[in-house]
This record gives C-alpha cells, sequence and structure tokens, in this order.
C-alpha cells in the first residue's frame, strides 16, 4: 500500500499554514481568512493531524482512462481527493465524476446500503407490467409494489440464497450424465448471473471461474451492451478486440477521426493528450456525429450525420481511396508492402472494392445526410494523412464508442473500422490504429476475464462437443505440443487445421492456445477435462468439468426466462439493467418473472425493486485489486475505506455464497458425479506404440482457497485478491507475465513513471512515443501497441538488433544463439529457463499474435510443468518433470532442478518469425458458411458478394412490393417464410438452392427502425438473421404475441398521435453523469450540474411543435411514452436524406435517469428505444430508432428531486 | 509577486472539473439546481458556487459554434469591491488576491453592487460574502488553485502576473481576443477567446480601462449603473440571476 503522510483536507489548510506565515484560521467549522497565528494547542493538535493523514492510491472508478487518483485521510475519515500526478495518463488531472467521487464513500453519502435485506412484500408481476404503455402506468406499478425489506445478517441473507438456488436447481433437474459423455449443458443453468464491469479483475475472474464450475454459461455483463461489437469485430479482422494505441499516444495522429464516440464527454482526460496533439504537432480533429457535442466543440472539421448510416459514410472513405482517389490507393507500393504483411490474397481486395464501388459521395450523402463537398472533404483529409499515401509517416485514427458498437450490425461497423485502417496502413503504429475507449473503469478486464457467456477468461473458446474433448485429450497425450509439433489424429477429421506435425494454419494455431489454456484452466482451477481413461481418448468417457456451448447473453435472457422458461433466477451484481437495457419493459417482465432475484449494489436501485434479496457491496475505492483501462494497462486500487456498515466487497460475497452453494450441495462437477478424483498425467512415447509415460499424478478437486492472512482487513481476511491476481497470471494466457514471479510483485502496482534508456527492450519506441512502459503492465506481454511492427524499421528508420545467447532462454532452435532484428514493439517476459527479461515478440508485434505462439517444451512437459495442486502452484512450487524420448523409444524424466529452470512459472512460449508472420488480418470474414438444409427439398447457401450481388436487387424489390402491401414487419415474416433465411433469394441458375448473403465484408444496412421506408427496403436491415429479433416481430410464444404490436420499424407502423412528429432518436451520455445514473445523480456535487432529464430537440422541429426549452414534452413510440423537459438547441441537426432528400430530425436522448435515488424520473428512456440485436454479439441497437415527440402538459413530469442534496463535507459548515 | 491565470477558452472541454473541483476544495456545498436550458448551472456564481462554467451557444450549421467560459471572482488589479467595501472586509493582497475577512464583513453588500462580474454572494447563513479566493491557502503554499490543478486540458494557466499577462500579449498577437489586460484596469484572471468570438458573446462586461477608483471619482451613481450593466451582461438575464441584479436596482 501506498500511504505516506499528509493531511485533512480541513486542516490541511491550517498544517499548510505550518510552513509559513499562517493565514487560514478560526473555528474548524468555518472557512476564514485571517492573519492570526496559531495557538501553541492548535499547533499540536495540527502535527497530530500530519501524523495521522496518509494517502492510498488507486484508479479512478468511472470511465476507462483510467486516471489515477489520491484519496487523503485522516485515521478512517476520507478527507480529499486528487489526481495522481505521477501517473502519466492523467498527470494529476481529473474530470468531474473522478473529482466527486468522494462522495461515493459512505459517511458522504447517506445514500448507500449498509445492512442485507430481504423483501417481505410481493412484486410487480410479468402481466401487470405487460400492459404499461406509458411512464404514468409504469409508475402505478413501480409505486404499488414498493419493496418493503426486513434486514437481516449476512448469514442469514448468504443461506436463504443458497437454498432457493439449490430448489430451483433441482426443479431444472440438471444432470450432467449425457449419453455420449459427462458434462453440462451451459445454457439450462436456471439462475442468470449479471456482474457488472465495475468489479475488479480478480472478482470479474472469480465469478466466471464459480458459475463455470458449477456448470453455467449464463452469465454476462455489461459489455454485452457497450463494447461486444468492437470485441466482436476486432477479433475477428485483426485478432484481438481491444484499442491498440493507448491514451498518451492519441497526441500522435496526423487525423484523429472521432465517429461513434465523444471522448470530451465520456473520456474528458483522454482529451489532455488529444488536444496537445493539436495544438503541438497539428493533429487535425475530425468529428462525425449526429449531435454537436463537446468533442466536435474543438474539430478542426465537423458533419452531422443521421444514425444508423454509420456502414455507408465509412464505406464512402474507401470508395475515396479506391475509386475517386488518383492514382487509388491499392496502386501504390506501400499499400501492396502493406497487405502483404497482413497476408491478404489480393483477390479478396478486389471484391470488396466491388463493393465499395456502389458507394459514392452522392448516393452515401442521401443515406447519412452529409452533403458530398463534406463526404469529400473528409475522406481527403483523411485518406491523405495515412501510412500507405505518407510512406508511414503519418497516420489517420479512428477513436469510437456505443456510437458505432450499438447498431445490430455493430460488429460491421467495427469491422469496417478496422478494414479502413487495414486498407490504408493505419494499423499497427503509435499514432495510428483503432481507439474503442471503453466506458466502465474496469471493463476491458472484465471483458478479459471474462464475465461472458461465450467464452472462457482471456478470449477462450468453450467447449461445444465430445469431439473437441477427445482431440484435447489426444493432445494432452502429445506432451501439451504447440501447433507446429502437433498431431492431429485422423479420426478428429479436418476440423481443427492440418493433422499433419509440421503444418499449420490459423486454425490449428488457434485450437493448440485453446487447449493450453483449458490445461492452464484445468491445473489452476483443480478440475478435468478429458477423457477416462487418459490413454484412450477415442474411446474413453468424456468428462469434462467445463460446460458445452454458449450461454445466455444480458440481451437474451429475457427471452430465456418469458420464452423458453429457462431462467428462474439471477444474481446481478452492480448493474442496474432496469434503466441500461433496450427495450426495458421487456426487462421488467423478465425479472418480475424470477422466483429469486438477488441484487448486489451500493444503493437501491431500480433493480432492485424487482429483487428479492438486497445486498450491501462496495465501490471500487473500498475494494483492493486490479483494474484494467481502456487501452489494457492494468493498474492497482488499495483500498481506501471500508465500506459503510455491513456493506462487502464482491469477492467477499462470492466466495461466501460459493461456499453455501457447497455446502448446500449446488456444486456438483462432472468429473465428481462420475468419480473421477486424480488425473494420471501420460505422455505416449512417439517410438513405441501404444506405450504412455506417466509424468505424475494430480489430484482433482476444485479449488477455491485464497486464503493468506495477509490483510489486516477483516473482510479480506479469507480471500487474497493478490493471490487471485496470481491465478489470473497462470490461468490466462492473454494475462501471463502481469506478475513477476522471479522478484515476486504484482506489475499492476508498477509505479514508475520515467521513460526507458535507449538501449532498454522497447527503449527507442518508449523513449519517442511516452509509452511510460514501467508504468503498470499491459496484455499482451506489456505491449503498448497493438500490431506494432514496423515503427522502427519503417517510421523512425532505425536498424536494432536484439542478440539471444545460446543455451540462455527457453527459446526454440530459430532464436536460440541468433542475433535478430527487431522492428517493432517486442513486449517482455520473464524467461521461463533463466528469469531475465527477454523480449517477447520477434521482430515485433502482430496481428493475433500472443494467440499465435511457439512452446520451448512443446512435446516434454505439462503447462508450468505440471501441478499437483492448484495451491502449491500459487505459492511458487511445480511439479517440474520433463520427459525426454529417444528414437530407439528409451527414454529419461528430468526434473526442472536438473534443467537448470530459474523460473518454470514464467513464460515458456516463444514468438519467432514464423509465428509473428502467422498473425493474418482477416480482411474477408463470412460470418454464415456453408449450407442449411430447408427440409422441403431446398437448400439455403451462404454465398459472396459476386452472386449475391445477383440476386439482391430482385430481393429487395419484391421485399419493397411485399410492404407496400403488408407494411415491413409483415413483409419481413412473409420473405423470411417464403425463402427460410432473411438476405436471402433463389439463385438465377438453379430455384432449390436459395442464396443467403453470407456478410464477408461490410454493406449498409439500414437500422431495424428506420425513418425512411426507401432506405429501409433497399438496404434492408440485417435483424432478421437471428432468431432473438425475428421473436420481436414474431413471438414464439402464445402469452407474448402482443409484444409484436410494440415495434415500430417504420415511422407507418408507429401509432402517431396528433400534434406529433416522428423523429430519429439517439441515446447519449453527458459528462457529468455516469450510465444509469446511480453513481451521479446520487452524488449532489455531479447533480448539480445536471438535475433533470431531458431531450436536446434541433431548433427547427421545436419551433414548429410550439416547443421551448424547458417545456415538458413526450417522447413515445408503440412501446412507451416518457415525458421530460426539453432542451432546444441546434446542435442536434435538421437533414436531407433519402432519394427525395426528405427532412428528417434527430432528437437526443441522455439515459441516466430512472426512478430510484435521486433526481428520479419514471421517465427511463430506455424504455422507448428497441432491443433488435447485433447478429454476432446480440448487442442492441440503442443508438438509433424511432420515436414520436410533442409538447407535453406539465402535469406528465413526475421528476423528483427527492430531498435537497446534503452537504458533502463531513463536518459541514453548515452544521 | 502577484498571481494570475490565464484561462485559454480554445482549450476548455466544458467538463466542469473545475467547478467540482473548486466546492471540493473549499467545502462548500453543491446547489440544488434546475434544469438549464444551456447546460450552465447553476445559472449564475452564488455563494456556495465560487466557479461555473457558462456554455455559449452560436449560429448554425456550418456557423455552429460552442464554448465554454469560466468565470470565478477575476481578481481585479484594482478591485471595485474594495474600492466599495465600507469594513476593510474585502482587501486586495500583496500577492494580488481579493479576500474577504468574514469577521469584518457586516453584509452590508456594497461590493455586490459594485463588482462589473457579479462575483461576490451573500450568504444568508454566515450573514458575510462569499466568493472565489483563489485558493489563497493554497498558491501561498506553493500549490496550484484546486480549480487549475483539476483541468484536463491545461484550460487554466496559472502563474505569476507578468508571466501570464505576457502569454496573453502572445495570444493577442496570433489575433485572439483577449480580456483583462486593460478593462475596468486589468484583472488577474484573464480570458483568450477562440478567434472568431468576441469576451462580450459570453457575457463579459464591456469595461474601458479607467480603475473604479476612476469611475468612482467621475460619481458614485456612474458606478452603480455599471454595476448593474456588468451584472446584466455578465450574468444572466434569467433564472436566479434577476433577483440579484433586481437587488442592486432597488437600493
Ligand atoms: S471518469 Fe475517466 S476521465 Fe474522468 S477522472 Fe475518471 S478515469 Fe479520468
Ligand atoms: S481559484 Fe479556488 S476558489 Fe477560485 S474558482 Fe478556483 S478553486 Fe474556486
Ligand atoms: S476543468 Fe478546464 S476544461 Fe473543464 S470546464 Fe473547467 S476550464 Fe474547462
Amino acid at each position: 500500500m501506498t500511504e505516506s503522510v499528509v493531511v485533512k483536507r480541513r486542516d490541511f489548510l491550517k498544517v499548510l499554514g505550518l510552513s509559513s506565515v499562517p493565514l487560514l484560521l478560526g473555528d474548524s467549522s468555518k472557512l476564514v481568512l485571517a492573519i492570526a497565528s496559531p495557538s501553541q494547542e492548535e499547533i499540536r493538535a495540527m502535527e497530530k493531524d500530519l501524523r495521522l493523514t496518509r494517502t492510498v492510491r488507486g484508479v479512478c472508478a468511472y470511465c476507462a482512462v483510467g486516471c489515477g487518483i489520491i484519496f487523503y485521510k485522516v485515521g478512517d475519515s476520507v478527507v480529499y481527493v486528487e489526481g495522481d500526478p505521477d501517473n502519466p495518463i492523467n498527470e494529476g488531472k481529473l474530470c468531474p465524476k473522478g473529482k466527486a467521487s468522494i462522495q461515493l464513500f459512505g459517511e458522504y453519502n447517506p445514500r448507500r446500503i449498509k445492512t442485507p435485506m430481504i423483501r417481505v412484500n410481493p412484486k410487480p408481476t410479468v402481466d401487470e407490467l405487460k400492459a404499461v404503455r406509458n411512464q404514468a402506468d409504469l409508475r402505478k406499478i413501480i409505486e404499488k409494489y414498493k419493496p418493503v425489506w426486513k434486514p437481516v445478517t449476512w448469514d442469514e441473507a448468504i443461506s436463504f440464497v443458497a437454498r432457493k438456488i439449490k430448489e430451483i436447481i433441482d426443479e431444472a433437474g440438471l444432470d450432467p450424465r449425457q449419453e455420449d459423455g459427462f458434462y453440462y449443458n451451459g445454457k439450462q443453468f436456471p439462475v442468470m448471473i449479471e456482474a457488472g464491469a465495475k468489479l475488479t479483475n480478480e472478482e470479474a475472474y472469480l465469478i466466471k471461474k464459480m458459475a463455470t464450475m458449477m456448470g453455467s454459461y449464463n452469465i454476462d455483463h455489461d459489455a454485452r451492451r457497450c463494447h461486444s461489437t468492437t470485441v466482436a469485430g476486432l477479433a475477428g479482422t485483426v485478432g484481438f478486440g481491444a484499442q491498440t494505441q493507448h491514451f498518451i499516444d492519441t497526441q500522435f495522429p496526423a487525423v484523429y477521426l472521432i465517429f461513434g464516440g465523444n471522448p470530451a464527454e465520456n473520456h474528458p482526460v483522454s482529451m489532455r493528450h488529444t488536444l496537445r496533439g493539436r495544438e503541438e504537432r497539428g493533429l487535425k480533429l475530425v468529428v462525425v456525429d449526429p449531435r454537436y457535442n463537446r468533442t466536435a466543440s474543438k474539430s478542426d472539421i465537423f458533419a452531422f450525420f443521421r444514425p444508423g448510416s454509420d456502414l455507408a459514410f465509412l464505406l464512402y472513405i474507401l470508395h475515396y481511396a479506391f475509386w475517386e482517389r488518383n492514382p487509388p490507393v491499392d496502386q501504390l507500393n506501400t499499400f501492396r508492402e502493406f497487405v502483404e504483411r497482413f497476408n491478404v490474397d489480393i483477390d479478396e481486395i478486389a471484391e470488396f472494392k466491388e463493393i465499395a464501388k456502389d458507394y459514392t459521395a452522392e448516393e452515401v450523402s442521401k443515406i447519412t445526410g452529409i452533403p458530398p463537398d463534406k463526404l469529400r472533404l473528409i475522406a481527403q483529409t483523411y485518406v491523405e494523412n495515412s501510412g500507405v499515401t505518407t510512406n508511414f509517416q503519418k497516420f489517420a485514427s479512428i477513436q469510437w464508442a456505443m456510437g458505432q458498437t450499438q447498431h445490430h450490425i455493430g460488429t460491421q461497423i467495427t469491422r469496417m473500422s478496422a478494414l479502413i485502417q487495414l486498407t490504408l496502413g493505419n494499423m499497427g503504429f503509435p499514432g495510428g490504429g483503432l481507439n474503442p475507449y471503453r466506458g466502465h473503469s474496469n471493463v476491458q478486464g472484465t471483458t478479459d476475464l471474462c464475465i461472458l457467456s461465450h467464452i472462457l477468461p482471456g478470449y477462450i473458446k468453450q467447449p461445444s462437443s465430445t469431439l473437441q474433448i477427445r482431440v484435447y485429450q489426444d493432445w494432452k497425450n502429445q506432451g501439451f505440443p504447440d501447433a507446429w509439433n502437433w498431431e492431429i489424429p485422423e479420426w478428429a477429421g479436418s476440423a481443427f487445421g492440418p493433422n499433419e506435425r509440421g503444418k499449420v494454419n490459423s486454425t490449428k494455431i488457434l485450437w493448440s492456445w485453446w487447449f493450453h489454456n483449458w490445461r492452464r484452466f484445468e491445473l489452476t482451477w483443480g478440475i478435468f477435462v478429458g477423457t477416462d481413461p487418459e490413454d484412450d481418448p477415442q474411446n474413453g468417457t468424456v468428462i469434462s468439468d467445463f460446460p458445452f456451448g454458449a450461454g445466455y447473453t444480458e440481451n437474451t435472457w429475457w427471452q430465456g426466462a418469458l420464452f423458453d422458461d429457462v431462467i428462474k433466477a439471477a444474481i446481478i451484481m452492480a448493474e442496474n439493467p432496469a434503466v441500461s437495457n433496450a427495450d426495458t419493459l421487456t426487462e421488467y417482465m423478465a425479472l418480475a418473472s424470477l422466483k429469486l432475484l438477488v441484487v448486489v449494489d451500493l444503493w437501491e436501485t431500480e433493480t432492485a425493486t424487482f429483487a428479492d434479496v438486497l445486498l450491501p457491496g462496495a465501490v471500487q475505492y473500498e475494494k483492493y485489486g486490479s483494474i484494467t483501462n481502456s487501452s489494457r494497462w492494468i493498474q492497482w486500487q488499495d483500498r481506501v475505506a471500508s465500506p459503510p456498515g455491513d456493506a462487502k466487497p464482491d469477492l467477499w460475497i462470492m466466495t461466501r455464497l460459493w461456499e453455501a452453494l457447497k455446502a448446500e450441495g449446488a456444486v456438483r462437477l462432472p468429473s465428481q458425479v462420475y468419480g473421477k478424483y486424480r488425473e494420471r498425467v501420460l505422455i505416449r512415447n512417439p517410438y513405441r506404440e501404444g506405450e504412455f509415460v506417466q509424468l505424475y499424478e494430480r489430484k482433482i478437486s476444485p479449488f477455491m482457497d485464497y486464503y493468506t492472512g495477509r490483510l489486516p482487513d477483516e473482510d479480506y481476511s479469507e480471500v487474497d485478491p493478490e493471490l487471485v491476481y496470481r491465478e489470473i497470471d497462470l490461468a490466462v494466457d492473454l494475462y501471463n507475465g502481469m506478475y513477476d514471479w522471479v522478484d515476486r510483485r504484482p506489475l499492476a502496482k508498477r509505479r514508475i513513471a520515467f521513460l526507458r534508456g535507449e538501449s532498454d527492450i522497447d527503449g527507442i519506441l518508449d523513449r519517442t512515443y511516452l509509452m511510460h512502459k514501467d508504468w503498470g503492465w499491459s496484455w499482451p506481454k506489456n505491449v503498448r501497441i497493438l500490431y506494432n511492427l514496423w515503427t522502427l524499421s519503417k517510421t523512425l528508420g532505425r536498424r536494432v538488433t536484439y542478440e539471444f545467447p545460446s543455451g540462455k532462454y527457453a527459446v526454440g532452435p530459430e532464436l536460440d544463439g541468433k542475433t535478430v532484428e527487431v522492428t517493432g514493439e517486442t513486449g517482455e517476459i520473464r524467461d521461463a529457463v533463466s528469469g531475465e527479461w527477454r523480449p517477447a515478440f520477434i521482430p515485433g508485434h502482430n496481428f493475433v499474435v500472443g494467440k499465435f505462439y511457439k512452446r520451448a517444451w512443446s512435446g516434454v512437459a505439462d503447462v508450468f510443468t505440471g501441478a499437483v495442486d492448484p495451491r502449491s502452484l500459487l505459492s511458487g512450487r511445480v511439479v517440474g518433470k520433463f520427459v525426454f524420448f529417444h528414437e530407439d523409444g528409451g527414454y529419461e524424466i528430468k526434473t526442472a532442478d536438473e534443467l537448470g529452470i530459474v523460473c518454470p512459472l514464467c513464460e515458456s512460449f516463444y514468438y519467432d518469425q514464423e509465428v509473428v508472420m502467422a498473425g493474418k488480418a482477416n480482411y474477408k470474414k463470412p460470418y454464415f458458411k456453408g449450407t442449411k438444409d430447408l427440409g422441403d427439398g431446398r437448400v439455403v447457401k451462404y454465398v459472396g458478394f459476386y452472386d449475391w450481388r445477383r440476386v439482391r436487387d430482385a430481393f429487395t424489390s419484391e421485399l419493397a412490393q411485399l410492404a407496400d402491401q403488408m407494411g415491413l414487419k409483415g413483409a419481413i415474416i412473409e420473405m423470411k417464410r417464403r425463402y427460410g433465411e432473411w438476405y436471402a433469394y433463389p439463385s438465377p441458375d438453379n430455384p432449390s438452392e436459395i442464396w443467403a448473403w453470407d456478410m464477408r465484408y461490410p454493406i449498409h444496412y439500414e437500422p431495424a427502425e428506420s425513418i425512411c421506408k426507401e432506405l429501409a427496403v433497399k438496404y434492408p436491415s440485417m435483424a432478421w438473421r437471428r432468431g432473438e429479433n425475428f421473436n420481436l416481430i414474431s413471438p414464439p410464444k402464445e402469452d407474448f404475441r402482443e409484444l409484436a404490436d410494440t415495434v415500430n420499424l417504420t415511422p407507418e407502423e408507429m401509432h402517431v398521435p396528433e400534434g406529433a412528429v416522428v423523429v430519429t432518436a439517439t441515446t447519449n451520455r453527458l459528462t457529468e453523469h455516469f450510465h444509469t445514473g446511480q453513481l451521479t445523480r446520487n452524488l449532489p456535487l455531479l447533480a448539480e450540474l445536471f438535475p433533470e432529464p431531458f431531450v436536446e430537440i434541433p431548433k427547427p422541429l421545436a419551433d414548429s411543435l410550439g416547443i421551448k426549452s424547458g417545456d415538458i414534452v413526450e417522447v413515445g413510440n408503440n412501446r412507451n411514452r416518457i415525458f421530460l423537459r426539453a432542451m432546444v438547441t441546434n446542435r442536434v441537426p435538421k437533414m436531407a436524406i433519402g432519394p427525395d432528400g426528405r427532412e428528417c430530425y434527430v432528437v437526443n436522448l441522455p439515459w441516466h435517469w430512472g426512478w430510484a435515488g435521486a433526481h428520479s424520473t419514471f421517465a427511463v428512456v430506455n424504455t422507448v428505444s428497441g432491443i433488435y440485436m447485433d447478429t454476432v454479439t446480440t448487442m442492441q441497437e440503442t443508438k438509433t430508432f424511432l420515436a414520436y415527440i410533442r409538447k407535453a402538459s406539465p402535469a406528465d413530469y413526475d421528476y423528483r428531486a427527492e430531498g435537497e442534496p446534503t452537504s458533502w463535507a463531513a463536518p459541514s459548515r453548515r452544521r | 509577486m502577484e498571481y494570475g491565470v490565464l484561462v485559454v477558452v480554445d482549450r476548455c472541454i466544458g467538463c466542469r472539473a473545475c467547478q467540482v473541483a473548486c466546492h471540493v476544495w473549499n467545502g462548500t456545498e453543491a446547489e440544488s439546481t434546475e434544469f438549464s436550458p444551456d447546460y450552465t448551472n447553476p445559472p449564475d456564481l452564488t455563494s456556495n458556487v465560487w466557479t461555473v462554467v457558462r456554455f455559449v451557444e452560436m449560429g448554425e450549421g456550418d456557423g455552429l459554434r460552442w464554448y465554454f467560459v469560466k468565470r470565478q471572482c477575476m481578481h481585479c488589479v484594482e478591485p471595485a469591491c474594495v474600492a466599495a467595501c465600507p469594513t476593510g472586509a474585502l482587501h486586495k493582497d500583496k500577492d494580488g488576491i481579493v479576500l474577504w475577512d468574514s469577521k469584518k464583513c457586516i453584509g452590508c453588500r456594497y461590493c455586490v453592487e459594485a463588482c462589473p462580474y457579479g462575483v461576490p454572494h451573500f450568504d444568508p447563513l454566515d450573514k458575510t460574502i462569499r466568493k472565489c479566493t483563489f485558493c489563497a491557502d493554497r498558491v501561498r503554499e506553493g500549490l496550484e488553485p484546486a480549480c487549475v490543478a483539476a483541468c484536463p486540458t491545461d484550460a487554466l494557466i496559472f502563474g505569476s502576473l507578468d508571466e501570464i499577462r505576457a502569454r496573453a500579449e502572445e495570444y493577442r498577437a496570433k489575433g485572439h481576443p483577449v480580456y483583462g489586460l486593460e478593462e475596468g484596469g486589468g484583472t488577474s484572471w484573464i480570458y483568450v477567446f477562440p478567434k472568431e468570438t468576441a469576451p462580450s458573446d459570453a457575457g463579459l462586461p464591456r469595461l474601458g480601462p479607467e480603475t473604479p477608483r476612476e469611475r468612482i471619482d467621475k460619481g458614485l451613481l456612474a458606478l452603480a449603473m455599471a454595476a448593474v450593466a456588468g451584472l446584466a451582461a455578465w450574468g444572466v438575464s434569467r433564472g436566479k440571476a434577476a433577483p440579484a441584479a433586481q437587488e442592486v436596482k432597488v437600493r
């Protein structure tokens, strides 16, 4: 803990006076500027304060910039907060949220809940909620069922919850005994866990671990709603779904395109670096947004655009580059060079060029509303400042947040950004890349580690078939090889990549990486995945403690509860979906349908309205743990204060719950049901058919014991977060390296703000681009700029070499004893043999690298050389056995000691030229492949663009025709009925073959709800490809049929009252508030700035409707009607769109308000937003939907300031 | 040495960290506010809110501009409030900071009338006036004022008044409108405006170079009128500011 003696805020003033002429005195309850000197007594009192005062450092709990924050404490009282001047990200600065965050502590915030509670009155019912169509209806129900709580002890609360969950699991009748083995289906578990992005890395990791060991993948978190489409779009294209640059680096682009983000409001401190670039380096700030926001106020070029037309705008940039520019970028040598680097077949680019061809400035102008001249200006500015046009001297970079992600084609939009950067040579450089800024302080970490329903921590595949487990067991028997040394058995087929040893492709490398990580989980969690017996992978019984498949997401779980009857209970920690979920009324029904809802939060939130049990949690500052910021930097949070009353950190709550569930018998691993308690670790003798060598034996017993007794705090005595941190380092390859096993320290705690010397690893880059590589640690392997392969050689023109002394490091023959050239950022790792630091990626980092690897101990040793049990692993002990086979079939077993291996827990992976260059960007990526049999003699075949183009017009004109007859909703249902798939049409060559667009490249799709019917049929929405979306227009369950009436796909389908105008609505956040508002509305210092809910309305529209700022207006659609204040402004646009240039208005709805806490209202913005989900990730389309707007009566407005804000100052001058 | 602050409006992102930081350092309570039609909140300085960021929206379409101007005590070189204070409670110190001594303040509110920027506000609980202290308790100990220390984009630059004036001159030479070098005899907080704007767009009063003392010499009536004009222009012509302006008139 970094603590030093400083001073108490109030007495801070006095104490400061000690050093020179005292100037501030008087009684302690008043700020008085006086001339008198302090008395001797006063000086003694001050000296005492001085001794008592200390500082605690951490990371801001709001957004993901990751500003360092210092709290000053006197005794148990937190007295002042300031930015951490040493932290290179914020250099002492904070935005208003960071600065106000002192009011989160219990001593200042009377609204914090302090004791566990069980509800004693009934909850709202599904049927009543089903009938809600306006704010007043909702209010009536919520007020009727206002929770009545009975305070209970933690023991009572936890055992109540555990007992209930056990009952619910028993009712569901889950049994891991399947026909073909022992495993659970991860989507059948009746309890949904939603755990927020405010959890620490350790908490996120543990909750996923717990869910997995209970047999559940019904676990998800806010990332689903914020950047899931970024992760999918980028990971599918360049390997990692993360920001490639970092905040300090945002001063280096030549052009910074802010498209889909608003950093001045949502990541304020990041603007420090961006504006520095603008002032000192000539960075041009280009903002394209539906609002002229605070970022736009600083722009060099600004354009309004219609929300939902994102893809068209982005496609135009490449249209310009390929078709308008002379010469086209693909004729440039630099382009060819770059394309070669990302391994793209030039034919693929030709296909994509054909797509881009149609997106002319004139056409795109009709879709986006941006005038053609301005489109040209933006594209030109962007393209001419790119890598390929400047010989990699200048780079244009893209920033975004929810603007790109929250669409039903969000994955396509973010992927399109990546394609632009690939095409223009802007990827993988300081100053050039992709900058999705993430929202929550730790949402990158909670994604990585990973409160998600579809992957295991570190982006590892969840198994989906017994064949995979058999192949995995066989892989183990081959000695845990890397892809190059792995021979995939013939019986596995071709799905895992080329069978022969030595032959690889990306599928094979990825499988070897997933397997490697499965093994890490087996050893660190004490579970078993494989076959019994171990030496018969092909015929043995499959046992998998990993469940199979993928679970419900935050956006689909309501269907799991209402339509599928699977979800019967939920545990929601640090999340408030009753305000944040789209189409929230459906969420309310799902919440109300549950037999048990447990909410863990700081406050009694809107979600708690539906809860049976409410448990008091802790804010980030009240915890110990690591936090990963948006650019993958991991920093440490120390506990500033204990949570108020009986509130507890989530780590404590979840481990308590785990113990109780275990005691209830609710945890039954498949291996336990089978009776598998030991694993024999067997390696097949490659020279003697059928012979296995046993390396060691390990115990199978689920591990959840993190006791160290190291920390003084009672609620951390049983679970030491640092021990969990170590486990993450071992279990998750992505995070491996964040613990320094040689010096035994978490690198997240590293606080060295000096830049490296030129001769240090990555020293030149660190110095030139202010990377601050000794501050914290970043994944992968402390790389700060993802895919940085060429900066040294191409941009800086430096020749840098590194010598691998022979026999010293855990590397293969390609590197051992060689002097290699380094051309980009290598990152660094502690070498497993010597324990010394060495560069990781040679000659630099590249696409997917990190997932791609080679292993020095391939075929000869288990991961970490093996572990008898997880606990000893965490304390640094390994089994340490290696087997070396001789060609005559003999072998010898050696220990790590005998081999002189210093640090088996350090990284034994290495990354040579072959690995780094295997990293391929997926320029083309079909999201649908193969065929689908319709069962009536017809087959749906997913096709590429050339084929799709042949049927596209027939598809859209048939849709248009039907839409004219029956409306768009009916037309979609009919088209899907006719052709068995959406975006499908019979092949012109063979009518029994239906061609469906495989989505290999982004094209423009209108939003599910489009203001312009002509555009909606010319560029149909892709939403209906996904079953859960189709359920919205055609609900699968009788009781919910009327839900289809809440959908309005075009203005024609909406019930529009008199005096109202239909507009395109978008949602947004404000600097001063955070998400559902609980963390800001409840803080008087922030509520002062924006107390009331409002909607921003374009002035011409307001004028025509007779609306003035401050008036109450109604915003509604078929889903709900809400009432808020009007803010009339020219900062939201009126624009001309569509074939006839019709006028279209955009209104903006900040969504920070709900009915719970201070500054409350039932006007929950998301009750009018739609829940059309991304075809890949189920992200909701909250950035654009249809609504009408009209003037309303003040009587409809139900805002309540609810109690005057209380003074923040502990000893208030008012009291 | 006198202190000064340069407010570089071009760098300000309107985040209001300064407004919050001022509360946090000085222990002033948050104000219970209402909806504001233009984000500025509270609409005017109060006895609790010693600094407020004013949002200025102008024009439309391609001519649309939106910028943010932080208001607080200007710490005038020749403060009108000091000149008006009958008890010497308000005083200008050697380091240029204009402070009040609450023990001497009798709550007469002459300063409220006199200040052309509408800064001092009478506090009904303390029965004294209150306003920005330039964080005297920080700057005299070598720290930046709390608002400056928080500002994420360095829109606020703290230094010696000489240095600040020199930087303001540099900006002026580059064509930026500057406020505070001469107005009312000069201020310690000096503003640099974006090129295509004018200080009066943000409501700063048009003041000549004469000092309040000189103006007082011209007669008290003129002073009162200047104060009213100043308040109306710089303060806010709606909502909460109105009573303050009326208060001046009544007297
Ligand atoms: S909210 Fe973000 S920008 Fe603001 S202080 Fe916190 S981390 Fe920094
Ligand atoms: S100088 Fe101090 S008192 Fe004045 S506005 Fe800034 S923080 Fe507030
Ligand atoms: S803190 Fe700085 S950037 Fe933010 S509003 Fe105040 S002056 Fe402007």
